[in-house]
């Protein structure tokens, strides 16, 4: 017995001595820079309102800043992008104009809990832009929100996937299982339809049916998709929110610009197999770069398809809705919901002859997302930080996410001329594997390949891979390793992915400083 | 030779086109030249003056500003900093004297506190322009006062108190309260999420987009208010005129010997005096509403078939349009009062 217990000391001591180098110099993710808590909904905790989206900074080479029209345009844009959606124009909570809160209908307090635009699509994925673009600003990635702020005991800050947006306003869906209350926010594509066939499209998460405010839908009987049967299936490929940030800079890449950062690392792409490609328009040949696949060509093109695809409302962009039940779509809502207002008339222009109110939400989007800024990295980073980033290059992390490169020389905005732009992404789509696959073809993108995702901010994201995966970023680095199947190549990382574990664990941690440094 | 010749040649050739670029070019090196010293005698700019302060999140930002002479802006420009900018340029034959800002420019802060002031003693002289320009957090409050010079404040929470001796004020995208004063300048007010007290005394005032109100007073100058809430408009004399698109809330207005012009829907009890200037409302042909229209000399006249015409001689009128609503009440002494 005495041995026994000499043996079981002697094994624990034995086990603590093999796991000590790991926990001496193990590395590991540090975590969201400045913590959760001090992004979107950790401030929301705290009672401090989210910050708005950061105004694009002054630009390094010519000191020009942006000027007052862009700027008021810009913050114009945060209020529109801050309304929360009704379904009709009778029933808003707040009608358009209105002094009722704050600034009537544009109040510039979020999150907002009066509706105080109309248009919500019967099928939507979300009721408001910032909902699922917090994090760390208004304007972020998909982060947590308090679902309760103006209560004395508010929750914690959640998934608002999670209750607040499939229930508001006592609309009846079911919260689908892949929803967690801390996981990351998801949209849905299925991958093939009943017929077998491929199918690519999102299918929205939500419906109006049930919503208490809205007078006109009473016979809406819409039902969600069964997401429980096509995820047993293995059906679903899921998205998660992109940060808004730095877009207007990423447009105001030239091609030629992509394309010679991209000439210049062949010899050092080649003996590692990373090849990759432009996604280019079916139309006019150019460079698409916007979307996890880099499907979008411009930010006006994505503010529009994301109104119509995530929110359900119709715009110019994209005028037919993608649920056209009329049991769901009342007579207050007249299609395309969201354009351009110029009639002479109160019902028709929200408001009699006023000639103020003409640009539509989703074109007030593509500027609110023109000029913000790219997320600034820290000032000081550490020594560490400082190392990796050497180590970034080296290993060849640098040869996709290129570290930066440079707007047209001559631009409408002086602002975003010939400035540098630190976006860590060459801009092309990658053949990445099995692994990470969704097999959904956008444009020139296979089903394996996805744009080179910048990585400027990375440092304050909760969640990532395409599909949020995973919180981690060192298995996010694992995850763009992956061998070759019948069906796909295999990842263009691996080679960089085996360079990245050869380090020693103190140069890996460096690597991670860094990229948390951003 | 011919060799000979032919590089003889060359040499000549090669002089003459030397001569020819020297005549061609010279006048242009001259003319650069010249313009280079006159840029450099009558503006010289000095290098940009930067400051970033570090502030919390958790506090709204406070900002005093105090400016002597020059252009100031404040403007939204992220969260956690405040940056201060300045530059000059001076026309004079001088320049600006080195360590200019660090003679002119005082910056404290305590916390989020932050105060900015230029100097009295060596506010820059009228051939200097400067401009200061300050990127705030969006939730900052602000005081500025500037003796001459514009101000221009733009997407920040408020309160904004803004006072311009002699300039102009252009205010947008303030959510909460504005105070705008203006001595001899224009006031420029749009999208504003509280109450809004404008005042000029030799200026005009234009606003647009004032959900909660606002209280605007001209000394002399001119009125234009679109979209806006429960509004009280006074042009104190002169020919000052009120023109108003959309107003939301109660309306009062008046003036010396300027005209009103009102286009809305009435939401809410109008009441619109002149002395000697002509009133004239523009109503769609369904709204409702009691009117009441008295004038001492001057005349009526009704665009519209819903309006029972008055007998001649008559001075006053009080008629329900379209089963009545809100009171309209319009008087003037000697001008003409005008409704479509």
């Amino acid at each position: 017995m005495r041995m026994s217990r000499q043996f079981v000391q002697n094994l624990a001591i034995s086990c603590a001595l093999l796991a000590c180098p790991n926990w001496l110099f193990g590395q590991k993710d540090p975590g969201v820079r400045g913590g959760i808590q001090n992004t979107g909904g950790g401030l929301q905790q705290q009672g401090i309102p989210i910050p708005h989206p950061p105004v694009i900074s002054r630009n390094p080479t010519t000191g020009e800043t942006i000027n007052e029209n862009e700027l008021k345009s810009f913050i114009e844009g945060i209020l529109r992008a801050g309304q929360l959606e009704s379904t009709c124009d009778d029933c808003a909570d707040v009608t358009d104009g209105s002094p009722v809160i704050g600034m009537g209908e544009l109040d510039p307090v979020f999150p907002q809990f009066h509706t105080n635009s109309n248009g919500l699509g019967a099928r939507h994925n979300s009721d408001q832009c910032f909902s699922c673009h917090a994090q760390p600003t208004l304007g972020g990635s998909g982060g947590f929100l308090v679902p309760n702020p103006g209560d004395k005991t508010p929750h914690r800050a959640e998934n608002p996937q999670f209750h607040l947006i499939p229930h508001r306003y006592g609309r009846q869906n079911v919260v689908p299982s892949f929803e967690h209350r801390f996981g990351p926010i998801r949209e849905v594509r299925f991958r093939r339809k009943p017929d077998g066939t491929a199918d690519g499209g999102v299918h929205q998460l939500w419906t109006v049916r049930g919503s208490t405010n809205d007078p006109t839908i009473p016979n809406c009987a819409l039902t969600q998709p069964d997401f429980e049967k096509e995820y047993k299936a293995g059906n679903l490929a899921f998205r998660i929110p992109l940060q808004m940030t730095g877009l207007g800079l990423i447009e105001s890449i030239q091609d030629r610009e992509i394309l010679a950062q991209h000439d210049a690392t062949a010899a050092m792409r080649a003996p590692l197999g990373i090849v990759g490609h432009p996604n280019r328009s079916g139309n006019d040949g150019t460079i698409t770069r916007f979307g996890w696949k880099a499907q979008n060509k411009s930010v006006t093109i994505f503010a529009g398809e994301a109104y119509n695809v995530e929110m359900g409302i119709t715009n110019e962009a994209f005028p037919t809705a993608t649920e056209e039940d009329p049991d769901c779509q009342g007579p207050e809502k007249p299609e395309p919901n969201d354009v351009v207002r110029t009639d002479n008339n109160e019902s028709r222009n929200q408001d009699f002859d006023n000639p103020l109110h003409i640009l539509p939400d989703w074109q007030q989007f593509q500027i609110l997302m023109r000029f913000t800024d790219g997320p600034a990295p820290v000032a000081n980073p550490s020594e560490s930080a400082k190392h990796g980033r050497t180590l970034f290059s080296d290993i060849g992390c640098g040869l996709c996410h290129t570290p930066q490169m440079q707007t047209a020389p001559v631009m409408n905005s002086a602002v975003l001329q010939n400035r540098p732009v630190n976006l860590f992404s060459d801009m092309f789509v990658h053949h990445m594997g099995s692994k990470l696959a969704d097999d959904i073809t956008q444009g020139q993108a296979g089903g394996d390949e996805f744009r080179t995702t910048p990585l400027w901010g990375v440092g304050q994201r909760i969640f990532f891979m395409h599909d949020g995966r995973t919180a981690d970023l060192l298995k996010a680095i694992d995850e763009h390793f992956s061998s070759a199947t019948p069906r796909h190549p295999a990842s263009e990382a691996n080679e960089v992915v085996h360079k990245f574990h050869g380090l020693s664990p103190i140069d890996q941690q460096a690597i991670l400083d860094f990229l948390r440094s951003l | 030779m011919a060799v000979i010749e032919t590089q003889l040649s060359t040499v000549h050739t090669t002089r003459y086109a030397a001569q020819v670029r020297a005549d061609l070019y010279l006048p242009f090196v001259i003319a650069i030249a010249l313009l280079a010293w006159v840029q450099s005698s009558s503006a010289q700019t000095m290098p940009d003056f930067r400051r970033t302060l570090a502030v919390t999140s958790a506090e709204t930002v406070t900002l005093d500003v105090d400016v002597a002479v020059g252009e100031l802006q404040v403007s939204y420009g992220r969260d956690g900093e405040v940056s201060i900018a300045a530059s000059a340029r001076s026309s004079a034959p001088g320049g600006i004297a080195d360590g200019f800002f660090s003679a002119v420019l005082r910056i404290e802060q305590s916390g989020n506190h932050i105060k900015v002031h230029t100097s009295e003693l060596a506010a820059p002289e009228e051939r200097i322009s400067v401009l200061y320009r300050i990127d705030v957090p969006y939730r900052t409050e602000l005081t500025s006062k500037v003796k001459s010079g514009k101000q221009v404040i733009t997407g920040i929470l408020g309160p904004v108190d803004a006072v311009t001796n002699k300039g102009d004020i252009k205010a947008a995208y303030i959510s909460n309260a504005l105070e705008a004063h203006v001595g001899r300048g224009n006031l420029d007010i749009q999208v504003i999420g509280g109450h809004v007290d404008a005042i000029t005394d030799g200026g005009n005032i234009s606003c647009a987009r004032l959900p909660q109100g606002v209280s605007a007073e001209a000394g002399e100058g001119d009125i234009t208010l679109m979209v806006v809430g429960p509004t009280i408009a006074v042009v104190r004399k002169g020919t000052g005129r009120i023109s108003v698109g959309g107003a939301r809330g109660s309306f009062t207005g008046s003036t010396d010997k300027g005209d009103i012009y009102l286009k809305a829907i009435p939401h809410e009890d109008w009441q619109l005096s002149s002395a000697s200037g002509n009133v004239r409302l523009e109503l769609p042909p369904s709204a409702k509403f009691e009117l009441e229209a008295s004038t001492k000399t001057g005349e009526f006249q009704f665009d519209r078939d819903d309006i029972t015409r008055p007998k001649a001689n008559d001075l006053q009128i009080r008629q329900a349009i379209n089963g009545g609503g809100k009171r309209i009440v319009v008087h003037t002494e000697s001008g003409g009062i005008v409704i479509r």
